[in-house]
């Protein structure tokens, strides 16, 4: 029942990505409403999906938060772009972003859905991953890649625009993103919330990592990627506030941020081995 | 920002070391640099067994990884050595900044003067017709109007006197980043104290049995002594349906001088803890325990109860021959408990083996080849429970800095360092007349003290 839930969420997000590009286009107020109505009912059904999956869980009798394979984490990482990204136009009045930030949510959930590797049924849990320290973990850890996915919708759109003001063009698609002086600042304050997330995950990791086989830190790939991923955006940080490598620089930093993020993911368990559980679904 | 006036000639060397140690970019460069170097480990597997390289490596290759520490990258000295300019960096840099950040707590802007108000983007001129409160009576009216930390001075101006009204919130916000890097260095110094003073190690103890001291990990496993007693009660696993263990625990005592002071069931997730030691539950395997097997001749309906230790061969009474279990298996192919038994006749017969299945007592009857079959009946199944035990002294002050680096990080991104100036002074074109000046300036998050600032403003603007 939930999985069919969360095939339909596919597409309806895929219709809010389909109707942010048209607002990018039209640029009218009420289409980016209209987008942001689907993307909202989108993710309302979402949110009952998942609460459904952790019940179901605990019909079969092996209750647990539904964040513990491949399968779940996507649909969790979906979740979780989408409600940080609803929380940033609320506050911050940006509607254009959201072109750029949908298309991750509905890739998650296309690929959750569609590709044969990933196992949607609920799975019991191996007895390491039987802590309570798995949601808060998981947790965390996803909310910071959220903001990261944010960060880097928003540092591809800085990039394409600050190129656009350095040749002083005027009108078109780009013109009507906001300035990147704005978009600058908001790039910076999604890592902002990122980077203290991706702090938690990490350290909770540890935690957890210590509590159960006593040692808080041993160099597994998934802990080291999720190292690498911090290193990046804390050199990013500190970029901010060094001449010379203010601006696009830090922007690709950004970007490259996140694609270690989809690696600590995603390449990890796919390419690497380690101690982490989603590895092939 | 630029040199300060008490350049000595012979600092000039190393004012250029500190420079460079104090600077940003080495910082970025250092973390990039970081992230790029570990990706090798991540990618060549770490501490394995030689053998284990010899599969995939030429045996060229694999000496030249080692020697350059790639096998074991997170400890080799230029991994280290990059940490350690990390933290010099760090340090260097903080010590640079913070006289500079102390100021703001030991020399308070407390004027407003005209330099702070050209600079100023949040500013706001009375349009100089009103009369404004008795200067004196102002400062309580400004506290309530935005509760921070406000002060009066006076000051003789070209114009006659002036009050200047200084409030600020959330000064020590700027010391938010310092501690993200001061928690850095904490946590490097909880890293240190743990590979020096910390063991690592492991050990087995059988059911019902104890043991007062376990084995390091690494080619010499040399004994640590506990300094008391540990001692296995009892051994449990269950599984799931598909074969894979749902959840393995021990029941465990500590014994410290003949007394028993502690007791705990501790399994995967929830260790025990007796003076610096942890005990974590890591791994479990069976070991002997005696089978109970009845042999069964068809012909002549016998049937023999037997008890047999794994691995050790009976001799059976007349002229029958050997038996004897090879091994046990709790998930035979996930068919459930089962015994490879070996039987040998004894009458010219070859010797030969096979499977017997505790859950499916007809199998052996059914699949009889001999004229004789075994039942399994039951086992006295008995556990090790593998244990990790673990000391490390150094984890307290790592989740210290753990904890540190959280709260600064929040300080450093969400709180702010927000202060407000307002000057009373004689206007220009009417010295009679007092002229109001309000300026504000936050440090972080512009945008949202903006919209604080405006609604001050209006609140002022309403003053009788
Ligand atoms: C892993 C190492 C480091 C981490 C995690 C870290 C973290 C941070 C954070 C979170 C901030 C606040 C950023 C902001 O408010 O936007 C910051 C600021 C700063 N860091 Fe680091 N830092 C590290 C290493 C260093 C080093 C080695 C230096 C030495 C040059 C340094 C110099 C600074 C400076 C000068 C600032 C203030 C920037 C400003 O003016 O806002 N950091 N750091």
């Amino acid at each position: 029942m939930n999985t069919y839930i969360f095939s339909i969420v596919t597409f309806v997000y895929m219709a809010a990505m389909v109707v942010f590009v048209a607002y990018l286009a039209f640029r009218k107020p009420l289409v980016a409403r209209v987008a942001t109505v689907i993307m909202t009912a989108g993710w309302l059904a979402q949110t009952a999906a998942i609460g459904l999956r952790w019940y179901e869980s605990y019909e079969m009798g092996i209750g647990h938060a539904p964040m513990s394979n491949l399968y779940e984490s996507l649909v969790f990482f979906s979740w979780t772009i989408i409600l940080l990204y609803l929380f940033i136009q609320y506050k911050y009045k940006i509607k254009i972003l959201g072109a750029f930030v949908t298309p991750f949510a509905f890739l998650g959930m296309a690929y959750a859905s569609i590709s044969p590797s990933v196992n949607e049924t609920i799975q019991p849990l191996v007895p390491a991953l039987q802590s309570n320290w798995l949601i808060s973990h998981v947790v965390t850890c996803f909310l910071g890649y959220a903001a990261f996915a944010v960060s880097c919708g928003v540092s591809c759109t800085y990039i394409l625009k600050k190129r656009y003001e350095d040749r002083q063009a005027t009108g078109g698609v780009l013109g009507a993103f906001p300035a990147s002086g704005v978009l600058d600042e908001l790039i910076y304050k999604t890592i902002a919330i990122g980077f203290p997330l991706l702090t938690i995950g990490i350290v909770t990791g540890a935690a957890w990592a210590n509590y159960a086989w006593g040692t808080y830190w041993s160099w597994d790939p998934k802990e080291t990627w999720s190292l690498i991923t911090w290193f990046i955006y804390a050199a990013f940080l500190h970029a901010r506030v060094t001449r010379g490598w203010r601006g696009v620089k830090a922007a690709v930093l950004s970007i490259v941020g996140f694609v270690a993020v989809i690696f600590t993911y995603l390449g990890v368990n796919l390419l690497l081995s380690g101690l982490h559980s989603y590895g092939g679904g | 920002m630029t040199e300060k006036k008490n350049v000595k000639p012979k600092s000039l060397a190393t004012g250029r070391i500190t420079a460079f140690f104090a600077s940003l970019k080495l910082t970025i460069f250092l973390l990039i640099l970081l992230a790029l170097v570990s990706i090798i480990g991540t990618v060549i597997p770490q501490n394995q067994m030689p053998a284990e390289y010899l599969k995939f490596y030429k045996e060229s290759t694999y000496t030249t990884l080692k020697a350059i520490g790639f096998l074991d990258m997170y400890h080799s000295w230029w991994f280290v050595l990059i940490l350690a300019l990390l933290a010099l960096n760090l340090i260097v840099c903080s010590l640079k900044h913070f006289p500079r950040t102390w100021r703001f707590f030991a020399k308070p802007t407390r004027l407003l003067d005209r330099d702070l108000e050209k600079a100023a983007n949040l500013i706001w001129h009375s349009p100089g017709k009103k009369k404004w409160p008795e200067p004196a009576g102002l400062l309580p009216q400004l506290k309530t109007l935005w509760p921070g930390k406000w002060c009066l001075t006076e000051h003789q101006g070209e114009r006659g006197p002036e009050f200047h009204y200084a409030g600020e919130k959330g000064c020590w916000s700027r010391l938010g980043y310092y501690f993200v890097h001061l928690s850095i260095l904490v946590i490097f110094a909880g890293g240190i104290i743990g590979s020096l003073f910390g063991v690592k190690g492991f050990v087995n103890i059988p059911e019902g049995e104890k043991v007062s001291s376990f084995y390091t990990y690494g080619a010499q496993q040399t004994s640590i002594a506990l300094g008391y007693q540990v001692e296995c009660r009892d051994f449990t696993v269950e599984f799931y349906e598909s074969g894979r263990p749902k959840e393995y625990s021990s029941d465990l005592a500590i014994y410290d001088d003949g007394k028993l002071v502690k007791e705990k069931r501790i399994e995967v997730n929830h260790p025990l803890s007796y003076k610096g030691f942890t005990f974590y539950q890591s791994s479990y395997g069976a070991y002997g325990g005696a089978v109970e097997l009845e042999l069964n001749f068809r012909e002549s309906g016998l049937v023999l109860p037997l008890k047999l230790e794994v691995g050790k061969p009976l001799r059976l009474p007349e002229k029958w021959g050997w038996i004897e279990v090879l091994k046990y298996d709790e998930n035979y192919m996930r068919m459930g408990p089962a015994v490879m038994v070996l039987r040998d006749p004894g009458n010219g017969v070859k010797p030969y083996r096979f499977q017997v299945f505790q859950r499916y007592p007809k199998f052996g009857e059914q699949n009889s080849k001999t004229g004789e079959f075994c039942v399994f009946k039951d086992i006295e199944q008995r556990y090790y429970t593998g244990l990790q035990v673990n000391k490390d002294p150094g984890v307290w002050i790592v989740w210290l800095g753990c904890i540190m680096m959280i709260l600064g990080l929040f300080v450093a991104f969400f709180m702010s360092h927000r202060r407000l100036w307002l000057r009373l002074a004689p206007a220009n074109d009417n010295p009679e007349r007092l002229e109001l000046v309000f300026v504000g300036n936050a440090n972080k998050n512009q945008p949202a003290f903006a919209a604080e600032f405006q609604e001050l403003v209006k609140k002022i603007k309403a003053w009788k």
